[in-house]
């Protein structure tokens, strides 16, 4: 029963755990059906998903961790063998056609993994169901397309499905939730939960206890964005939290204009958050304030944009925030992963947070009430700030008594184009990272460089709402960089050629991988951050890679495709790959 | 013209040298125009559906309103073929536009130096220059801001896009 050694691969003592489950099934005398054919996969629970751990072989949820490690704790591939990495198969997916008014979509998605199955969309809020037990080849066993009306479709991008038990579920574009059957694909129930249209889904959800936590977007459309918990098995919404506060509840005041601003205020929750069993406590970064780059349309420090809620997992209630770029006109979201881990200072054990910041700092927070710990610069290039107050955590240039905060770059309605770095993409953007828990190094991958801004107020209303516009004139790179969660300090960083917008995996092997937009694929040693095997898929990688086992082998799977220099806006950043074509695909890859 | 005024009047003053004979348009000209505009060209990303000036939140902004266009048959050809020079994002569709031969406004790839428009997303053949160009004349140009008739002529008839435009949503 190979899934089985899958699942305990590294821990055999997990065995004891699902003892009761399938071994119990296998004792019963269908041994040789389970050898024959697929079984029918368990169901996922929450007790499944809080303890992850004792399934190293298996990717049920879209960090991996509740904690959002995105460690693979699997070792056959190792520093001593990447050499020999290559392709075991490719699966050509939907995604790269045109629909409403885009070329094509976006590919985004992180493959979840159980028992030798991917789950994965492509842009289009497609769902596949790919058998890998081959190791030669993926055969997709499903494909649910739901029927997105593309006209509607204003960011056609789909960061992965949740899986619940004998669900998958999946959020559209058109802001439905879509629970289906997954063996078979059907389609159980699909419930439009938009309040506005700009409320759009973009993120993979998040499955906590019986709930299915659903990340709203829309904020560059004009959309004043929330958090919803809906009943996985009712559909009923549980709670909306918003990231903007209606006038009379707490942080509403920092929307100081006289034109209700934050009835557009933005604040999306771009990607998938944390969860702290222990407390019930999830961690979602925010989105930036709308219009992103006008602050004199909004002046205040826009609470709760910008920022990490810590979020009562039962009620949606904030529980504290910690907001990194108040009154933001660079689009310095905080969307991304928020790392949860434990470390000792000064010999005390600390519950933190960590944090690839967009703007360029990598945070440690503490986790029990978003007290700033410290930030340490972490891409080369920087320069809209002078630094991170180490007592406050706020940008040495903000003053609370000011409306409009002015940073060390100058960028409002009368400056003209300005340099402004990082890039307004970041930074380490909605790009996963990962933590290896082993030598206590945190992960991110980003883009490296400079954009050149100008404010445009008459750049408002109807599908703009931007208040400017990043030109992106000049060449740019990416780089990683490693982190000692421990000091919250750079312990190495490399420069990459080209800028990265795919995530991190981290391994026990003592590897990182990540992918660039010219299509390498990329491993590094965990240490130095040398790269040590590349190959190269022939269109940009946006998507973040994974491992998996099936069969007792260790394979790392990453979605590529779906994002040119182009459509990036990224051409002058590449000039020589102005001619690539974008495609979906997954690639994997194992050794012999 | 080895100086170069960033001027688009000024361009679009010389701009007529090079354009062919302009045919009669057919109704398949303006389909496939239409197909072209949307799926392959991917004008919409810029200038929008309608083509107002209003395209996708990420890109590049400042696309020309084609609906009050003042530009005539010839000169849309131009600029579809070759770009608007000098710092603009509208895109050159033909690739071997501004080589010695496909020259632009009079001008080679050497004469207008830095200022060259950037490459198309898509290149295309020039005889899909026309169809598009028939497609603008037929159901954007001088046609006021966009109806939802319009939308449902380009999204198609049941859109949910064009249903929300009929509801209020602002395109």
């Amino acid at each position: 029963m190979p899934h089985m050694l899958d699942r305990a691969l590294t821990t055999p003592k997990s065995l004891k755990r699902i003892s009761g489950g399938l071994l119990g099934v296998a004792a019963s005398g269908v041994v040789a059906a389970l050898l024959s054919s697929p079984l029918t996969a368990a169901e996922v629970t929450f007790d499944r998903l809080r303890n992850v751990e004792s399934e190293p072989g298996n990717w049920l949820t879209n960090h991996k961790t509740y904690d959002a490690k995105r460690f693979s704790p699997l070792d056959q591939i190792n520093q001593s063998n990447i050499k020999n990495l290559h392709v075991a198969f490719v699966v050509q997916l939907g995604g790269s056609e045109p629909g409403g008014d885009k070329a094509h979509a976006r590919e985004q998605s992180t493959p979840l993994v159980e028992d030798g199955f991917l789950y994965m969309t492509d842009g289009w809020d497609d769902v596949y169901k790919i058998d890998a037990h081959d190791g030669k080849k993926g055969r997709i066993v499903w494909k649910m397309d739901p029927g997105v009306d593309k006209s509607t479709v204003w960011l056609p991008s789909n960061r992965g499905v949740a899986l619940y038990g004998n669900q998958v579920i999946v959020l559209t574009t058109d802001g439905r939730v879509i629970a289906m059957d997954k063996d078979t694909g059907k389609v159980l129930w699909d419930k439009n939960y938009q309040v506005a249209n700009t409320d759009v889904f973009t993120s993979a959800p998040l499955i906590v206890k019986d709930m299915i936590i659903v990340p709203g977007s829309g904020a560059d459309i004009g959309g004043r964005c929330w958090l919803m918990a809906v009943d996985a098995k009712t559909g009923n919404v549980l709670w909306r939290t918003y990231s903007v506060p209606a006038p009379g509840e707490p942080g509403h005041e920092t929307w100081t204009d006289d034109h209700n601003a934050w009835k557009t205020g933005g604040g999306a929750f771009w990607y998938v958050g944390a969860y702290d069993p222990a407390t019930n406590v999830m961690y979602w970064g925010t989105g930036q304030p709308t219009p992103m780059f006008d602050a004199d349309y909004r002046p205040g420090d826009n609470l709760y944009t910008n920022s990490t809620l810590a979020i009562d997992a039962d009620t949606g209630k904030i529980v504290w925030y910690f907001q990194y770029t108040p009154n933001d006109k660079f689009d310095y979201d905080e969307v991304g992963s928020q790392m949860i881990y434990d470390i000792t200072i000064n010999g005390e054990s600390r519950k933190v947070l960590g944090h690839f910041g967009r703007n360029g700092f990598f945070y440690t927070l503490d986790r029990t009430n978003g007290s700033f710990i410290s930030a340490a610069q972490y891409v080369k290039n920087l320069n809209w700030t002078k630094g991170i107050d180490p007592e406050t955590g706020k940008p040495l240039e903000y003053d609370p008594s000011k409306r409009i905060q002015q940073y060390a770059v100058i960028s409002d309605r009368k400056s003209g184009e300005t340099d402004v770095c990082p890039d307004v993409q970041g930074g380490v953007n909605f790009f996963p990272t990962a933590w290896n828990p082993t030598n206590h190094l945190a992960y991110g991958a980003g883009i490296d460089g400079c954009a050149q801004l100008k404010v445009d107020d008459a750049r408002m209303g109807g599908p703009f709402w931007n208040g400017g516009i990043p030109v992106r004139g000049k060449r740019m790179g990416g780089q990683i960089a490693a982190i000692d969660m421990t000091t919250g300090q750079v312990k190495a960083a490399t420069q990459l050629d080209y800028p990265d917008y795919a995530g991190v995996l981290a391994t026990a092997g003592g590897l990182v991988f990540t992918g660039t937009i010219d299509g390498t694929f990329t491993a590094f040693d965990d240490q130095q951050l040398k790269p040590l095997w590349n190959f190269n898929v022939g269109t940009a990688i946006t998507g973040p890679p994974v491992s998996y086992s099936v069969g007792g082998k260790q394979y790392i799977a990453v979605h590529v495709g779906g994002g040119v220099p182009w459509n990036l806006g990224l051409l002058k950043a590449a000039p020589e790959l102005e001619n690539m074509e974008t495609g979906s695909s997954l690639f994997v890859f194992a050794l012999d | 013209m080895a100086h170069f005024g960033p001027s688009l009047v000024l361009v679009l003053g010389v701009a007529s040298a090079m354009a062919w004979p302009a045919e009669a348009q057919t109704s398949g000209d303006i389909g496939l125009g239409k197909r072209l505009y949307q799926e392959k060209a991917t004008c919409g990303f810029c200038h929008g559906w309608s083509g107002d000036g209003a395209g996708d939140p990420q890109s590049p902004g400042k696309a020309a309103n084609l609906r009050e266009t003042k530009l005539d048959h010839d000169q849309l050809v131009d600029v579809v073929r070759c770009g608007v020079p000098g710092g603009t994002a509208m895109p050159h569709f033909d690739k071997f536009a501004w080589t010695k031969g496909e020259e632009c406004y009079g001008m080679t790839d050497v004469e207008v130096g830095d200022k060259k428009p950037p490459s198309p997303p898509a290149a295309l053949q020039k005889r899909e220059i026309e169809p598009i160009v028939a497609y603008l004349e037929a159901k954007v140009i001088g046609k006021g801001p966009p109806t939802v008739a319009d939308c449902e002529d380009y999204f198609g008839q049941g859109s949910v896009r064009c249903r929300e435009m009929a509801a209020g949503r602002k395109e």
